[in-house]
C-alpha cells in the first residue's frame, strides 16, 4: 500500500503551490508533511486523496497510476482539520455513513453495519457517544469520530489534514499519543499534514519537509534534526542562531569562534564566506576563569535567563565578535542541571563554545543558490568538554 | 452569540443618570419610527382592507368570493403558483449547486444573471415574453402554425411568473451553501458516496431551511405577482385572470366590496406565508445556534 508522487506540479493560476514533487511513501509507514502555511503540503495531500488533480507528474498508489482517478476509486479515508462531520446526523450514522453509501450489491447487512461501527466506536473509545450529534461533542471528541469514520470504510491509506490544528494544547498532546498507538495497531499507510514541528516529531516515523511548494527534506525526526540539509530546515526545525563566517586553513571562522572541518569535508575555496547554523543547545557556557581554554573564547553578557522546565534559556549579548546575521542577542539552552551547576545571574560575563556549526557555502550570484549548496557539519574535538 | 446589552441597574447608569436617559433617547425614537412605519403602512392597510372587504356584509364578500370568475382566478393563481414555484426550487438548488461547490471561469456572471430579474421592471418581462412568443413576435408564427398558445394563456402566465421569481431560491441558498463550505461533500465523497448521494445524503438536509425559506417567499411573490402577469395575462375574464388582475378589473369597475373581498384572501395568503416563513426562521436559528456551537474549538 505504497505511495508514489512523481514530478508533480500544481497551480492556482499564477501561483504554484507544488513544484515538481517526487515522494515516496513506503506500506504501512506514518508520514508527517511539515512546512510553514502556504509551503503545499495540504495541496500535496489532496492531490494524493483526488481532491485535487495535479497540472503535471502522477500519483501513484500501490504502484497503480491513479493520477486522474476519481476519489472514490483510491480506498483513502481523509480526516479534516475541521472534521467535517455530517452535523445532521449522529455520531452513530457519521460514522455508518461509508458503509451505507456502498452500491447495494456490497453493502453489509444493517447488522454487520451496526456491529461494526460500534467496533469502531469502541476503538475510539467513544461508544457512549453513538446518539449524539456532532454540535453535543467536544472538539477532541469530534475528530476522534471523524477518525472513526475514515476507517469505517477500511481505507488503505489514511490521509489526515492538520488532524489537530484546532484542538488545545493538552488535548492535541493526547491525541498524538493516541494516533501513534492506533497506527501501530492497524498498520495503515497514513500521511498527515502539520505545520508543528514537535508533533511531527512525537507522531512521525518519517517527516516530509516542505517550503515553497518544493520539498527541501525527507528522513527520520532525528536526520531531520541533527543534519538538516537545507538552510530552510535548518532554521525551520528548532530553535538555531545565524552566524556569518568564512573557510580558512581547514578551520571555519565566525568572529572569535574557529571550529575545525570534519575530514570528509568537501574542499572549499579558500577563504570562501559562508553562512553558519548553532543550536542553543549546542554551545557552552563557561565561567571566563574555569579552565585555560576559557580564556580564549568570545565572551558576552547574560541578558535574561528564562526558565522552561527541563531547561533553562539564556539570551547573551556578545562582547567579543560573533559574527550574528540578523540579530544581536545570541540564543542558549543549557539543561537545568547545567544552568544549577554555572548558577549565572543577569549581567555577568561568560564564555562560549560552539560545539556544532552546520554551514553552508553562502552563494554569491546563484539566483536560487541556497539548494545548490552542500551541506557540511563542522564538529570540535572539545565537544566532550562541554557535554 | 448574544450580545447583552448595559441596562439602567448597572453602576455606572446609577452614577449618571443622565447618560443613561440619554442613552435612551435614540432607542426610543428609533423603536418609535420603526412602529410608526408598521402602522402606517402595514396594520390600517390591512385593516382597512379587511373593513372595505366586508363594508356591505358577510353575505356579499362571500358571493364576491363565490363569484366563478373570482373562483377561477383563484384556481389560476394557485395553479400557476403550483407550476413557478417546484420549477424554480430545482433552478434555485441546481443554480446555488453549481455557483458554492464548484469553480468555473464566469462564476460571477452567473451570479449577476440570477439577480437579473430583481433588476428588471416585472413589465419589462412581460413584454419579453410577449416580443418573443406573440403573435408577432420571433416564434409566434411557428407556434401558432402549430397551435401553441403561450401569451394570453396559462404558459404566458407560468413563464412570466417564473421569470420574476426565480431568484429566490438561488439568493437564499447561495450565502447558507457558502457558509457551509465544501467539506463535507469532500468527506462524503472520501467514504465512497456517488456525488448524487452526497447531494440528497449531506447537502441537501444541511440547507433544508434556507430552502424552505426561500420556497415561502418565492410563493408568496408569485401569488402575488402582477406586472409581468398583467402584461401577458391580456385580462380574459375568467380565463386568464390570477387574483391580483381580477382585483384590479373589480375595482376599476367600480365594484369595491368585491374586490376589497378578493384583495382580503390574497392578504390572508400573505399572513399565512408570513407565519410559516416565522416558523422557519425559528428552526433555522435554532440549527444555526447548533452549527456556531459546532464551527467553535473546544
Amino acid at each position: 500500500m505504497s505511495i508514489t508522487a512523481r514530478a508533480i506540479t500544481k497551480r492556482f493560476g499564477a501561483f504554484t503551490a507544488l513544484d515538481d514533487i517526487n515522494l515516496d511513501v513506503e506500506s504501512g509507514d506514518l508520514i508527517a508533511l511539515l512546512g510553514p502555511s502556504g509551503c503545499g503540503k495540504t495541496t500535496l495531500l489532496r492531490v494524493i486523496a483526488g481532491m485535487e488533480f495535479p497540472d503535471e507528474g502522477a500519483v501513484l498508489l500501490d504502484g497503480e497510476d491513479m493520477t486522474h482517478a476519481h476519489i472514490q476509486r483510491r480506498e483513502v479515508g481523509f480526516v479534516f482539520q475541521h472534521y467535517a462531520l455530517f452535523r445532521h446526523m449522529t455520531v452513530f450514522e457519521n460514522v455508518a455513513f461509508g458503509l451505507r453509501s456502498r452500491p447495494r450489491r456490497e453493502r453489509p447487512s444493517e447488522q454487520a453495519i451496526r456491529h461494526k461501527v460500534h467496533e469502531l466506536l469502541e476503538l475510539v473509545q467513544l461508544g457512549w457517544l453513538a446518539d449524539r450529534f456532532p454540535a453535543q461533542l467536544s472538539g477532541g471528541q469530534r475528530q476522534r469520530i471523524a477518525l472513526a469514520r475514515a476507517l469505517a470504510i477500511e481505507p488503505r491509506y489514511l490521509l489526515l489534514d492538520e488532524p489537530f490544528g484546532a484542538l488545545d494544547a493538552s488535548v492535541r498532546k493526547e491525541l498524538r499519543r493516541w494516533l501513534r498507538h492506533l497506527h501501530d495497531e492497524l498498520h495503515v499507510t497514513s500521511l498527515f499534514v502539520t505545520h508543528d514541528q514537535e508533533e511531527a516529531m512525537e507522531v512521525a516515523s518519517r517527516i516530509v519537509v516542505m517550503n515553497k511548494g518544493r520539498i527541501e527534506q525527507v528522513g527520520t525526526p532525528e536526520e531531520i534534526y541533527d543534519h538538516p540539509a537545507t538552510p530552510f530546515v535548518s532554521t525551520f526545525i528548532g530553535n538555531v542562531n545565524v552566524l556569518k563566517g568564512h573557510i580558512s586553513n581547514g578551520r571555519l571562522l565566525s568572529g572569535d569562534w574557529q571550529l575545525p572541518l570534519g575530514e570528509d569535508t568537501p574542499s572549499v575555496a579558500k577563504g570562501a564566506s559562508i553562512t553558519g547554523y548553532v543550536r542553543p543547545h549546542d554551545i557552552a557556557l563557561l565561567r571566563p576563569q574555569a579552565t585555560p581554554e576559557a580564556a580564549g573564547l568570545p565572551r558576552g553578557r547574560v541578558h535574561h535567563i528564562q526558565p522552561m522546565g527541563g531547561t533553562y534559556q539564556f539570551e547573551i549579548a556578545p562582547l567579543d565578535p560573533v559574527e550574528l546575521l540578523d540579530k544581536s542577542i545570541l540564543e542558549v539552552e543549557l539543561s537545568r542541571r547545567d544552568a544549577a551547576h554555572l548558577n549565572l545571574a543577569v549581567g555577568e560575563t561568560v564564555a562560549m563554545q560552539a560545539l556544532t556549526i552546520h554551514w553552508y557555502e553562502t552563494a554569491v550570484s546563484q539566483a536560487d543558490g541556497d539548494r545548490q549548496q552542500e551541506e557540511v557539519s563542522a564538529e570540535t574535538p572539545r565537544r566532550a568538554v562541554a557535554t | 452569540m448574544k450580545i447583552t446589552t448595559v441596562n439602567g441597574s448597572s453602576p455606572t447608569a446609577h452614577a449618571r443618570p443622565t447618560d443613561a436617559r440619554q442613552a435612551a433617547w435614540p432607542r426610543i425614537v428609533m423603536t418609535g419610527v420603526a412602529l410608526g412605519f408598521l402602522l402606517v403602512f402595514l396594520v390600517l392597510p390591512l385593516i382597512a382592507v379587511m373593513t372595505q372587504a366586508l363594508a356591505k356584509g358577510f353575505g356579499t364578500y362571500m358571493s364576491a368570493l363565490s363569484d366563478p370568475a373570482a373562483l377561477h382566478a383563484i384556481y389560476l393563481t394557485l395553479i400557476v403558483t403550483a407550476v413557478a414555484v417546484p420549477l424554480n426550487l430545482v433552478f434555485g438548488v441546481a443554480a446555488a449547486w453549481t455557483v458554492t461547490k464548484f469553480d468555473f471561469r464566469g462564476k460571477s456572471l452567473l451570479v449577476t444573471l440570477i439577480d437579473l430579474p430583481f433588476a428588471v421592471s416585472p413589465v419589462i418581462a412581460g413584454l419579453i415574453y410577449i416580443l418573443l412568443y406573440g403573435a408577432h413576435g420571433w416564434l409566434g408564427p411557428w407556434l401558432d402554425a402549430h397551435d401553441i398558445n403561450i401569451v394570453f394563456a396559462l404558459p404566458g402566465l407560468v413563464l412570466a411568473t417564473l421569470f420574476v421569481t426565480f431568484p429566490f431560491v438561488a439568493r437564499e441558498l447561495i450565502p447558507v451553501m457558502e457558509a457551509q463550505g465544501r467539506a463535507e461533500e469532500e468527506a462524503a465523497l472520501s467514504l465512497g458516496a456517488s456525488g448524487w448521494q452526497t447531494f440528497l445524503r449531506v447537502t441537501l438536509p444541511n440547507v433544508k431551511w434556507g430552502l424552505m425559506y426561500g420556497v415561502i417567499l418565492c410563493s408568496a411573490r408569485a401569488m402575488g405577482e402582477f406586472g409581468a402577469v398583467s402584461v401577458v395575462s391580456g385580462h380574459i375574464r375568467g380565463e386568464t385572470n390570477t387574483m391580483p388582475l381580477h382585483i384590479e378589473i373589480l375595482y376599476n369597475e367600480y365594484q369595491y366590496a368585491a374586490a376589497f373581498a378578493v384583495a382580503s384572501l390574497l392578504a390572508l395568503l400573505a399572513l399565512v406565508t408570513l407565519a410559516a416563513k416565522a416558523f422557519v426562521e425559528w428552526r433555522a436559528s435554532r440549527s444555526h445556534a447548533l452549527y456556531d456551537l459546532e464551527a467553535s474549538p473546544t
